[in-house]
């Protein structure tokens, strides 16, 4: 079931990338804090939520290509230090950084 | 927006999405969050009015609702609450992307003015009961 309702039938698709990289970043962010907390509940429901909206951010047609390639990259990356082996040496600093940026680029205005 | 019998106004931009101007119960609380997130619920809260909106899939959701309700951006502050944590120090989470906000210094998705978790700590506490 998607704890996105709204979101998954379509509204997700009417934000930019930006503002979906920046919502990820938020549940990402709530993976890492409830993973370092040793807060299994928590950290189970983040990283359900996130991998959803990259799910529907993936299926979006507005990012096939290049950018499809990089938000694939992403999801791989987050995944690989939240439940795998981090063979990519990410940081939790690193990781929330980088998704920072989009929060930042989608609220430079406010 | 006309409340409904426990200080919610409905709104239209979604089933569970409401203004909270006079106390929830924590029971009202769980059931929003067993019908949505699972564990928690999503909440702006407008520190100059003392007033909150819950229920949305986003933050961005809950903020329009209460500027389009008459609230100043520069007041609100996006949290998450944790029905089954209540009482601890784990029931509000300060962090969402709208917090992010250079122009006010807030340079993170948590809020990083002391006073201003704590006002938003006071007004829960008012506008939540068990």
């Amino acid at each position: 079931m998607s704890a996105h309702v709204g979101l998954a039938a379509g509204r997700w698709q009417t934000l930019t990338l930006a503002e979906q990289l920046g919502n990820i970043g938020s549940e990402v962010g709530r993976a890492i804090r409830a993973g370092e907390r040793d807060d299994p509940q928590r950290f189970e429901g983040a990283l359900g939520r996130a991998l959803e909206l990259f799910d529907l951010t993936m299926a979006d047609p507005r990012w096939r290509g290049h950018r499809l390639r990089e938000i694939a990259r992403a999801r791989e990356v987050t995944c690989d230090f939240l439940v795998g082996e981090n063979e990519y040496g990410s940081t939790a600093a690193s990781l929330d950084a980088w998704f920072l940026h989009y929060a930042f680029a989608a609220r430079r205005d406010r | 927006m006309e409340p409904n019998q426990d200080g919610r106004e409905q709104d239209e931009s979604g089933p569970g999405i409401a203004v909270v101007r006079a106390p929830v119960t924590l029971a009202h609380l769980r059931g929003l969050a067993e019908g949505m997130f699972g564990d928690l619920v999503k909440a702006v809260v407008d520190v100059g009015q003392g007033i909150m909106a819950i229920g949305g899939e986003l933050h961005a959701d809950e903020e329009a609702l209460l500027i389009t309700a008459g609230s100043s951006q520069g007041d609100l502050w996006g949290i998450n609450l944790y029905p089954d944590r209540y009482e601890g120090p784990d029931f509000i989470e300060f962090d969402s992307m709208i917090n992010v906000r250079p122009s006010q210094g807030n340079r993170t998705r948590s809020v990083d003015d002391p006073a201003i978790r704590v006002a938003i700590a006071g007004i829960v506490a008012r506008l939540v009961r068990p």
